[in-house]
Parts: C-alpha cells; sequence; structure tokens
C-alpha cells in the first residue's frame, strides 16, 4: 500500500514537472503577444517579436521588426517571415529564415507601414503556418517633439534620473544652493522655475530588439548602452546600424568600463573616430555628426549619483541631428504638391496626349459626314482606328524607352573624420514598367519612402506647418533583395528598381559617408575679446552679448564652398516675469566663394554684426522658425555654416545605369555645426549659466 | 435548335432591329460615340497623370495596363449610360410623331417582338463602342500589365449592363414618357455607379459593373480601404452578374406583361380620348393628350400573346410585392445593421468586448438617448416610405381601377380588390416589423432612458426631455400614427384615383390635400391657440394643444419630445385617432358611392363591347 502510494506521488511529482516544462515557453510567449484564433504553433517552435518602440509614434517613423526564432524541434524549419493586415488584406514579406533543431536565431528588418489598424506576424512554411501572433502595434504620441532616450537593457531595471537643475530668474544661482522643487511627473513646476531643455522620455530595449538598420533609430537623440551589456548581445548588423546612426548625428553612452563594447562600435564606423576628451564626468570622441561618450559604469543606476545627473542633463540638452530636416527643407517637392522639373517625363506624356487626342477628334470627324454614305462612314472609321493602333504601337515603344527624370537634392554635414550626405531623389518616371534608379556613392544606402502625401488642406492651411519636417528617416520598407549591386567589381554603384506606375512619382532617401583627410575649422572671437579663457573671475552675463563678431574659415575640403552664411540660433527668457521664451535667430551673410584652389586650403575672414530676430514660443510652430523651435532644446544655443556646394561630393545618379536623367533643379547643400569651444567666450559664459557643476 | 431558330427569326424581323442596325453607321451616332468614349477616355488619362497626392498611392503601385484598363472600362459604362437611354428616345415617340404608330398596332406585331429589336441592337452599339478602344487597349498590350481575365470578367459585365439597361429603359417607356424615362434612367444610373465607386463596406450596390471595375483600386492600396470590408473580386463580379441579369429578366417580364391601364367608352377608340370639357382648354393644358399616349399603348398591349396570361394578376402583384419588399428589406436591414454597428463601438460593455450581439443584450448595458430617438424616427421613416409606396404602386386611375383581370388559372378578379389586398398586407407586414424591431431593443431603450441613466454627465441634458416617457408607448405610438395615416392618404387615393386617369397626378393631390389638410392645418391653428394672447380667443386657449394633436406631424412630434417647450408631454392620442377614424368612415362612404356609378359604367360597356 505504502509502495503503491510512493510511487503514484512519483509519478505525479514527475507529470507535474514535465507539464511545468512543458508549459513554461507557452507561458512566456502569450504572455508577450496574443494568439491568433485557430492558429495551431509547429511543436517546439517559439518566437519571441516586437513591432517598433513601446510609448514611441508608430505611423511616421521607420519601424524595426525584431524577432528572436527558437527551434526546439528534431526538424530543420524554413519560412518566410510575413507581416499582414487581416482588416485591408495588406502584407509585408520580410524575408526567408531556415533554423536547424535545437538553434536560436535573431531576425530583424524595417517596416515603413502606416494606417495599419493591426499587423499579425506569421512565420509560414510551403506546408502551411508555423508560427503566427497579433503584434503589439505602437501606438504612442510621445515624445515627439520632445528629445528621446534609447536605454539598450541587460536586464528588466530602468535607470533611475534625478530632477534636473532649474534655472530661476534667468540665472542659475548654486550658491546659496537651492533644492530643486520636488515634483511628480506630469506635475507642473511652481511659478519662476523652468528646467533647462527639454523634457525627455525614455525608451527600453533588449539587445535582440536594436534594429538592424540606422533609420529606426533616427527618432532617438541619445543612445544609452547598459553597463553589463556584452558584445556578443547585439549582431554585425545591429552593431554596424547603431555605429552609422552615430555618424549620422547620434549620440551613444557607453560605460567607460567596457573597452571591448567600444571597441566593436568603433570598429564599425564609417570613419575614425576623433580623440578622447574628458568634459566632467564623460569623455567624448566625436565622429561624423554624432559622439560617442563614456560614463563611470560602476556609478551606474545609483539613484542620486552625479553620472545619472550628467546623463539626464545631456539628453535633456541634446540637439536633434539636422541632416533629415534640412533634405526636407531644400528639396523642392517637400509638400508633394508641386511637380518637379520633369522634361522627359512631360515628353512623354505630351507625346502620349496628342496622338490619342489626334485620334479622339478624328474619331469625331464623322459628325461632319452628314452627307456622307454608310460605306464611307464604315471606311474612315476603320482607317481611323487603324491607324490610331499603329500609332498607339509606336507610341507604346517609345513610352518604353522613355526615360524618367531625377531630382538630386544632398544634405552634406561636414563632421569629425568624415562627411555625412543625406540626399533625396525625387522621381517621376515615363512609361516604363518598374524603372531602375543607379547611384554611385561610396557604400551608398538607398530606401524608397513610404511617407503618407500631405493633403492640400493641411498644407496651405494657416494652422498647419507650412512644409513637412520630419527629423528622422522617412518611413520605408527594408528589403533584402530590393537593393542590388551593379556588378561585383563596382561595389559603390547601387541599382535600386521602383515599383511604380506610368508618369508617377516618388521619392528615395539616401545616406552615405565619405572619410576625408582634411576638414573644415571655424572659429568666432567677438570684438575686445583677447583672451578666450573661461576660468579666473569671468562673470555670467545675465544678458545675451551683442556684440560683432570675426569669422576665421579655414577650409582643407577637397571642393569649394559658394554662399556661405552664419546661421546662429538661441532660445532665451528676456522678460523673467512671465516666464516665457523667445526664440532668437541670426543669418549673416560670410563669403561668396571659399575657394580651396591649388594647395587645397583656403582661409577667409569676416566681421559680422549679427541682426538677431525673435519669435516667442508657440508662435514659432507656425512659420520659418518651427525647424529651430523643434529641433533645440529650451536654453540652447547653435551656430552653423552653412552653404552651397556645386556638385554633390559623394552620392551621384549614374544616368546610363539606371532609366532615369538628372533635372537640373536639385540643391547641394553643406552644414558646418560650429563646436562650442570656437565660440565667443561671451556667449559660451552666458550659455553656461545653467549647467550643473558636474 | 427551333427555338432558336425562331428567337433569332423574332428578333431580326423586329422593325426596331432594322431600323437600329441601319442607323449605327450614321455620322451623328459614330462622330458622338467617338467624341465621348475617347474625350472620357482622355480625361479620365489626364486626371490620372496629373493626379491629386491623396490618388497618388493608386497610380504608383499600378501597371500602365492596369491602370487603364478599369479607366477604358468606366468610360464605356458612363458613355453607355447615357448613349443607351438616349437611342430609345424614338421607341414610342417616333411612330406616334410620324403618325404610324396605328399601323404597328394594326399589324398584330406583339410589343416584345417590336421592342426587343432594339435592345437586341444595342449590342451592335457595344460592339462599335469596343471598336473605338482598340487603340486604347494597343497601348495597354504594348506597355504591359492588363490582367486579362479579370478586364475580360468585367467586359462581360459592362455588356450586361448594356443590356439591362435597354431593357429597363423600355419598360420605364411604357410608364411614362421617353424624355422623362431617359431623365429617371440616367441620374438613377448616375447615382447608383457613384455609391459603386464610394468605398463602402462590402459594397452593396453592384447593379452596375463599377465596383468590379474598380475593383483593383480598392485592393491595391489600405488607405482607401482602411477599416473597411472588402469583398473579393469573384464574389463581386458574381453577385453583379446574377443582379443584373434579375433585373434584366424582371424588365423582360414586366414589358411582355405590359402596363395596366384600361380602356373604357372614354378612350375606345384608337387615338382619341373623349374627356368633358377639355375642348374648352388651350390645347397645351388639355388633358386628353396626356391621357392618349397610355391609351395608344394599351391598344398596343391587345397585340401581346397570351403567354402567362392566365396568371396575369397573380404575377403582376407579386411585382409589386417585390418592388415594395426589396427596398423595405434594405431599408431595414441597413438600419439594424448601422444601429448595432454603433452599439457595439458606443455601449457601455458589461460583458465580452468582442462580442457586439452580447455586449448589446447585456442586462446592464446602456446607450446614450441619441441612439434611441434616432432609431425611432428612423424606423418611421423606413414603415412610411414603404406605405407611400404600397399607396402609388397599389393604386389604378379611373380607367382601370375596376378592370377584370385573370388572377390564376383564369380566374378573373377586378384590379381593386387585389389593390385592397395587397395595401392590407403591407400595411400589417410593415407594421408588425416596426412594432418588432422596436420591441426587439425594448429593454435596453428603457435602461437607456432610466432616471438613473439620464441623470450621468453624458445624458443630463436629456433628462427633462426624456424623464417621464414610456419605451412602449413611445414605441407604438409613433408606428399606430403612421400607420393610421398610411390608411388615411390611402383611402384619399384611392378615391381621387376615381375621378383620375393617372394616378401620379391623383397621388400628387392626395400628397397635397393630406398635408395641408390634414397635417398643416390643425397644427397651425393649434398652435396659433396655443400661443395666442388675444382676449377674445383666451378661453378656447387650452384647446390648443388638443387642436395641434390632430395633426400627424405633431403627434409624432411630440411622442419624439421635439415638440415646443410649451407642449406638455404624453398626450392623448384619441383625438387624433377620432379623426382618423372619422375620415376613414367619410371616405369609405364617397369611395362606395363613386365607385357603384364607376363599376356601372365599366361594366356596361364591357357588356357592349362583349356584344
Amino acid at each position: 500500500m505504502s509502495g503503491s502510494f510512493v510511487s503514484l506521488r512519483l509519478r505525479l511529482s514527475l507529470l507535474l514537472l514535465v507539464l511545468l516544462f512543458a508549459a513554461k515557453p507557452r507561458v512566456v510567449s502569450a504572455q508577450l503577444l496574443e494568439r491568433i484564433p485557430g492558429q495551431q504553433d509547429y511543436p517546439g517552435v517559439d518566437i519571441q517579436a516586437a513591432l517598433g518602440w513601446k510609448d514611441m509614434p508608430g505611423n511616421g517613423p521607420p519601424l524595426p521588426v525584431s524577432m528572436r526564432i527558437t527551434n526546439q524541434s528534431a526538424d530543420v524549419l524554413t519560412g518566410r517571415i510575413v507581416l499582414r493586415n487581416a482588416v485591408s488584406g495588406e502584407f509585408l514579406v520580410l524575408g526567408e529564415v531556415a533554423l536547424g533543431p535545437g538553434s536560436v536565431r535573431h531576425f530583424g528588418s524595417v517596416v515603413g507601414i502606416r494606417n495599419w489598424e493591426q499587423c499579425e506576424f506569421w512565420w509560414e512554411s510551403a506546408e502551411g503556418p508555423l508560427w503566427g501572433r497579433q503584434l503589439v502595434m505602437p501606438t504612442g504620441v510621445a515624445p515627439s517633439p520632445d528629445p528621446a532616450l534609447l536605454f539598450v537593457e541587460d536586464s528588466e531595471r530602468r535607470p533611475v534620473f534625478p530632477a534636473l537643475p532649474p534655472i530661476r530668474d534667468g540665472r542659475i544661482s548654486f550658491d546659496p544652493p537651492e533644492r530643486p522643487p520636488v515634483v511628480g511627473p506630469g506635475e507642473p513646476l511652481p511659478d519662476g522655475w523652468i528646467s533647462r531643455g527639454t523634457d525627455f522620455s525614455t525608451v527600453l530595449s533588449k539587445p535582440w530588439q536594436m534594429p538592424v538598420h540606422p533609420g529606426p533609430l533616427t527618432v532617438f537623440q541619445t543612445v544609452l548602452l547598459s553597463p553589463l551589456i556584452r558584445v556578443d548581445d547585439l549582431t554585425d548588423r545591429q552593431w554596424q546600424a547603431l555605429a552609422q546612426w552615430v555618424a549620422l548625428g547620434g549620440t551613444v553612452l557607453i560605460a567607460a568600463e567596457s573597452a571591448g563594447v567600444l571597441e566593436r562600435l568603433c570598429e564599425e564606423l564609417p570613419c575614425k573616430p576623433g580623440p578622447l576628451n574628458h568634459t566632467g564626468l564623460l569623455g567624448i570622441r566625436r565622429c561624423g555628426g554624432g559622439t560617442i561618450e563614456e560614463y563611470a559604469g560602476a556609478e551606474f543606476g545609483r539613484e542620486g549619483t552625479a553620472v545619472m545627473q550628467v546623463i539626464a542633463e545631456l539628453a535633456s540638452t541634446r540637439v536633434k541631428a539636422p541632416l533629415f530636416a534640412a533634405i526636407e527643407e531644400h528639396s523642392a517637392d517637400t509638400s508633394g504638391l508641386f511637380k518637379p522639373e520633369s522634361p522627359w517625363s512631360d515628353f512623354s506624356a505630351l507625346i502620349m496626349m496628342v496622338v490619342f487626342g489626334l485620334y479622339a477628334a478624328a474619331s469625331a470627324i464623322p459628325l461632319l459626314m452628314f452627307r456622307a454614305t454608310r460605306r464611307r462612314i464604315a471606311m474612315w472609321l476603320l482607317s481611323v482606328v487603324g491607324g490610331a493602333s499603329v500609332a498607339a504601337v509606336a507610341v507604346g515603344l517609345v513610352l518604353q524607352r522613355s526615360p524618367g527624370d531625377v531630382q538630386l537634392t544632398t544634405v552634406t554635414q561636414i563632421g569629425e573624420g568624415c562627411l555625412v550626405q543625406t540626399a533625396r531623389l525625387q522621381l517621376t518616371s515615363a512609361g516604363r514598367q518598374s524603372p531602375i534608379v543607379g547611384v554611385r556613392g561610396i557604400h551608398p544606402d538607398l530606401q524608397v519612402d513610404e511617407s503618407a502625401p500631405l493633403n492640400v488642406a493641411s498644407v496651405f492651411s494657416p494652422f498647419g506647418p507650412p512644409r513637412q519636417r520630419e527629423f528622422h528617416w522617412p518611413p520605408f520598407h527594408a528589403a533584402p533583395d530590393e537593393i542590388t549591386r551593379a556588378t561585383e567589381r563596382d561595389a559603390a554603384l547601387r541599382r535600386l528598381r521602383l515599383e511604380m506606375g506610368p508618369w508617377n512619382r516618388r521619392s528615395v532617401t539616401g545616406v552615405d559617408f565619405l572619410e576625408i583627410a582634411g576638414g573644415l575649422e571655424v572659429r568666432l572671437r567677438a570684438e575686445g575679446e583677447q583672451q578666450e579663457s573661461e576660468g579666473g573671475d569671468a562673470q555670467f552675463p545675465t544678458i545675451f552679448p551683442l556684440t560683432t563678431v570675426e569669422v576665421q574659415i579655414q577650409s582643407s575640403l577637397p571642393f569649394d564652398l559658394r554662399n556661405c552664411v552664419l546661421r546662429a540660433v538661441r532660445w532665451e527668457r528676456p522678460n523673467i516675469s512671465d516666464g516665457s521664451w523667445m526664440l532668437y535667430r541670426a543669418t549673416s551673410e560670410i563669403a561668396e566663394n571659399v575657394d580651396s584652389g591649388d594647395s587645397g586650403q583656403a582661409t577667409v575672414t569676416a566681421v559680422v554684426q549679427p541682426s538677431w530676430e525673435w519669435i516667442p514660443d508657440g508662435v514659432a510652430w507656425s512659420n520659418e522658425f518651427s525647424i529651430e523651435t523643434e529641433r533645440l532644446p529650451k536654453g540652447e544655443m547653435e551656430v552653423w555654416l552653412e552653404g552651397t556646394l556645386i556638385d554633390s561630393p559623394i552620392m551621384k545618379v549614374v544616368e546610363t545605369a539606371g532609366d532615369f536623367k538628372l533635372t537640373e533643379d536639385g540643391r547641394h547643400v553643406f552644414l558646418y555645426r560650429i563646436p562650442r569651444e570656437n565660440l565667443p567666450a561671451s556667449w559660451r559664459r552666458y550659455l553656461d549659466r545653467g549647467k550643473s557643476p558636474h | 435548335m427551333n427555338i432558336l431558330r425562331s428567337m433569332t427569326q423574332t428578333l431580326l424581323s423586329s422593325p426596331t432591329w432594322q431600323r437600329d442596325r441601319a442607323e449605327l453607321f450614321s455620322g451623328f451616332l459614330v462622330g458622338l460615340t467617338g467624341l465621348l468614349l475617347n474625350g472620357l477616355v482622355l480625361a479620365l488619362v489626364c486626371f490620372v497623370l496629373q493626379a491629386p497626392p491623396s490618388l497618388r498611392p493608386f497610380a504608383q503601385q499600378m501597371d500602365f495596363g492596369q491602370l487603364i484598363a478599369p479607366i477604358l472600362l468606366a468610360a464605356m459604362v458612363l458613355v453607355l449610360l447615357v448613349a443607351i437611354p438616349l437611342r430609345f428616345t424614338g421607341l414610342f415617340l417616333g411612330p406616334r410623331l410620324f403618325r404610324y404608330f396605328d399601323q404597328i398596332v394594326l399589324s398584330g406585331i406583339s410589343p416584345l417582338r417590336y421592342v426587343i429589336g432594339g435592345v437586341a441592337a444595342q449590342n451592335l452599339y457595344f460592339l462599335l463602342a469596343l471598336f473605338l478602344l482598340v487603340p486604347w487597349l494597343v497601348l495597354a498590350v504594348v506597355l504591359g500589365g492588363v490582367h486579362w481575365p479579370i478586364f475580360l470578367g468585367n467586359l462581360l459585365l459592362v455588356w450586361l449592363f448594356c443590356m439591362m439597361l435597354s431593357m429597363l429603359m423600355v419598360w420605364l417607356s411604357l410608364y411614362m414618357p421617353e424624355w422623362a424615362a431617359f431623365g429617371v434612367l440616367i441620374s438613377g444610373g448616375l447615382f447608383c455607379c457613384g455609391l459603386g465607386a464610394a468605398p463602402i463596406p462590402g459594397q452593396p450596390m453592384v447593379m452596375t459593373p463599377i465596383p468590379a471595375v474598380l475593383h483593383s483600386f480598392f485592393t491595391v492600396d489600405s488607405q482607401v480601404a482602411a477599416g473597411i470590408w472588402v469583398r473579393s473580386y469573384g464574389s463581386i463580379f458574381l453577385s453583379s452578374a446574377a443582379l443584373m441579369a434579375l433585373i434584366f429578366s424582371g424588365a423582360l417580364l414586366a414589358v411582355h406583361l405590359g402596363p395596366l391601364f384600361g380602356l373604357i367608352r372614354n378612350n375606345s377608340t384608337f387615338g382619341e380620348v373623349v374627356y368633358a370639357g377639355d375642348s374648352r382648354l388651350k390645347r397645351r393644358l388639355r388633358f386628353r393628350y396626356h391621357i392618349q399616349r397610355p391609351s395608344e399603348l394599351a391598344f398596343f398591349y391587345q397585340n401581346r400573346d397570351s403567354w402567362l396570361r392566365s396568371s396575369e394578376g397573380l404575377i403582376r402583384w407579386l411585382m409589386v410585392l417585390l418592388v415594395i419588399g426589396l427596398p423595405a428589406a434594405f431599408g431595414w436591414l441597413s438600419l439594424h445593421g448601422f444601429f448595432r454597428a454603433e452599439l457595439s463601438a458606443d455601449a457601455v460593455v458589461a460583458a465580452d468586448p468582442a462580442d457586439s450581439a452580447s455586449a448589446i443584450n447585456a442586462a446592464t448595458t446602456t446607450i446614450s438617448p441619441e441612439y434611441v430617438l434616432a432609431w425611432s424616427v428612423l424606423s418611421q421613416v423606413v414603415h412610411g416610405v414603404t406605405l407611400v409606396l404600397a399607396t402609388i404602386l397599389f393604386s389604378q386611375g379611373r380607367s382601370t381601377t375596376f378592370q377584370r383581370i385573370p388572377w390564376v388559372a383564369g380566374l378573373c378578379g377586378r384590379v381593386s380588390q387585389l389593390d385592397w389586398a395587397g395595401f392590407l398586407l403591407v400595411l400589417i407586414s410593415s407594421s408588425c416589423v416596426c412594432l418588432a424591431g422596436s420591441l426587439q431593443y425594448e429593454d435596453l431603450f428603457r435602461r437607456s432612458l432610466s432616471p438613473e441613466v439620464l441623470n450621468t454627465a453624458a445624458s443630463h441634458r436629456y433628462a427633462a426631455t426624456f424623464a417621464d416617457l414610456d419605451v412602449r408607448d413611445f414605441s407604438m405610438d409613433a408606428t399606430l400614427i403612421t400607420s393610421a395615416c398610411g390608411v388615411t392618404v390611402y383611402l384619399l387615393q384611392r378615391v381621387i384615383c376615381l375621378g383620375c386617369w393617372l394616378k401620379t397626378m391623383a397621388a400628387t393631390f392626395t400628397a397635397i390635400f393630406w398635408f395641408f389638410v390634414m397635417c398643416l392645418i390643425p397644427m397651425m391653428a393649434g398652435l396659433f391657440l396655443d400661443s395666442t394672447r388675444l382676449g377674445v380667443l383666451a378661453p378656447i386657449a387650452d384647446w390648443g394643444e388638443k387642436i395641434a394633436m390632430l395633426s400627424p406631424l405633431v403627434g409624432w412630434l411630440e411622442r419624439f419630445r421635439m415638440a415646443p417647450m410649451s407642449f406638455g408631454h404624453n398626450h392623448s392620442l384619441a383625438g387624433f385617432l377620432g379623426l382618423q377614424v372619422f375620415s376613414w368612415l367619410m371616405l369609405t362612404w364617397v369611395f362606395i358611392r363613386r365607385s357603384r356609378q364607376l363599376r356601372s359604367e365599366v361594366d356596361s360597356w364591357q357588356v357592349e363591347v362583349g356584344k
């Protein structure tokens, strides 16, 4: 009796153990994603999948699709990854995945879906679906336009950031120390207290959720890597995406102790990073348009530590990278309402309209043949239709061979060690099916925009933004086979096949980097300033110093600069009593030409008196100031050298490699952000009023 | 084989076939078709090339062939919609205008044989239009992208549409002058094509080929189809083909049976109508010209063959019931569908949110009083429109009311008796459906109009309005008012019809009389008395509300809580019902009195003719 009872208990325990082990993966996956009714999973397959970023807007930026596939079955499984909108019937094939028994694989892609009410994720083999779930759609509205920080975590913990130091009455005063007011999230600050910078939101990501393309990362200004993250946590493509995003203007924070991680990131950078400079608690390396900043990992995560204070301040005051907004601003047809110049496309359309217009007119001529016999009318009809059919064949052949038009607009940022270029190709097709555009660069990354066209009401409304200005990469579907190299030998040439109808328009955004030895140095010196010292007994000015500025440009760039202007923009709170902010902007012409000549060197000096124009906060969104109001956090200042180039220095359209001819109305703009240390000392002191003592 | 040969013979020997075939290659027809068709295609292509940004997603995902195939077919549909009714405007008008219609009648040709040639000749016109599109098709073939099975399927639907349009035009021409039929058909066709092009969930407007032609647009981009149910092409094709074939067959049967227009002594001579006092009127006002056309058609229909003649009454009344029942069913189903869809979104769901049916029936679910009101008003509108249709279709002019027609298996009955039966059937059915619909949601309405719900923040503005409302009375009274008005209007129409040759004219008189005498006068008088400050009228000022309540308009408004603020709630309907019953008795008395006289005239004349 006792023996059988023990045996029963043993059997029950074993059964319980088996059930626990068997049930565990299903419970985990069920907690993450909703099961599709009627869907049966392939036994042993478990997938963790995520679309976009939680709490971030899903209708606009490109969204990362990340998945971690586990195959515990004894079979080799092969299938295609499909995203499907069951409501509208749309679907996107992301690629093929093959998985051996007992293996785990990460798969990632980027999609530019818009107006999807729901999204189903399917892994489908030829025999049927292997796994399917309803993905959680990103529907957040925050944090745009506020800066956002992406924390790539090692575990479930979330960093806790302290309150930011306040500015009171336009000045910061640390002596006697003022305690920042204690307010909860979303509560307003007491009267007279305004934080420096902008409130930022933190988005959490597991390493496997990191995108495989820099596009989705462009919604963030800062990425914070956990001190515990390892090199193996990210795949090669994820490291590459992160490095390209840094070169595009992002800021990545890495624990100083994670030397391997830093090294791995630097390997993937498109250009050599600059030297390490220590500023307070952070070690800063510039690379392209962005920076890699090292923090003390030992103190990370502890509440109230100086490191957390510095990271919070950095994230709060980080300026949005300008490249994508600038390309929106400078390309001729940002609204999509006005046609860019398209002579070839217009010509082919004209041929068709003329031929068929003549046919319509000829077919109406029997209206005048009221005295003609039926036989004569029939003969006329036959000859007109026959002739028009022959003409239609000729028109069709002409249309098949007629090229489309491409307008190339580029924005080149002169960064640390390299040129960073974004390009917008506005393509107008002729009659050809699925035309190809060829672009030569260094390693051009071309993606077809899936942005929704603006409607007329929002573009012309006095209450709407005058232009579509997004700071992130326009939405796109990263299809693995979409971009092909022209030949194995010519790695710099990309040919992109576009799914577009006749006489239609599409837009392609490209990014490329060019490593350069020389560079550009611009120094500003306020009139009367002899020494550029910051320490000593220099006072923090309470109002902005409106002085004449001497601008010195030293260029060793491989191209000439044209129409150089100095652009300065800053937020200030001139009227202390009402606490409102004003945006100040100055644009001063510096030089018509900065030609490097045969020596490859050019030096230009100019004296300018910046004339500041201003507009109150809250009004700025409705006019051309809007780009600065959204890009620049409160209390910050930025100074840029801007001009034009005669030709694009990196990406060029190769007409012989595609079906499009280049139009002449494209623009090539360059941007150079003047580092803070090259600004006049009095400006720097004014700007440092609100900084924390760290 | 013999049947096929005889049918071909019938078609080819039809005078309208020969006339249309001869006119096909006229300069006017060929030139006008070429101009309209090619101009429209060119305009549509231009529109697509210069597509506004909102339409760009359509165009950028489609090949030229995919784009041009729907454009060609849509242009063809629009041109056929105008050209085919236009080509039929001379069907009866031509012979009547050139004074040879009597020869056609006397030739003994059956009406169906006469008109079917014209319908068949539209195939030649369809081929002419298709031939004119050949260069466009060649261009599409050279550039590629046409999905030929779908194109051919759509072409078949366009051909069916062409046939349906021809037969409908012939059918309408039997009941109204060709110019009026032309206007009705074109406006109705454009309305259906417009709705067919709209992104409606499930797209029920499949009586034109437009939903099938534009189907590729709705499936290529989700922006338009977002959130709506887009049916598959096969489903739309089959439903379109079936519905158009059904309408064609129905129209063919109706053309075979012809209009029900009786011949009595006054119009018993072909081409002449004797109408007392008509000669004293100015020529353009003489009434007999309006009666002449249906009378001549009635003579023409004496030539029809005997097929289905023995069951003519049953077929006619079943068709009328179908014409009334289909729109009514469509109305009720749409109302229920929209209401349930709104409810599932709006209801405070206590049960499973995914199950709209259980959400609506949940014991604690409530909805906004707006929906209660909307349901009640719309259900009365559907009920009222059904009764109006029944009133018009189940009444006949003085020449037809007492005509005897074979009912079933040669059993004869008077048209008037069948009309009474038909109207009563519709009245009872529609009232029952209306009441049942309201009673279905009674519990929900009761909860939604309870003081607890009305005092909440969302519904507080309705608190005073619906405070003392009894839900059951609310639904039943409104239905009672509508049904009682239906009976009054029908009796009025039948009485006026005894003096009118055309029932459309009788319907106009009925509407004017009912609206002004039964609705407007009591309402104005009552409201005036209710709000007057004249000392003379002060003693009877309290009668104001009671007099106003004699009007059905005030009855509906009061029951729906839309009456003026000074009006009290829950007035008795006794006065209104009393007036209605009195009207019924009076109208019945007049009807019986006048119908005796007319019936004796008709019977005596028929006996005379029989002799």
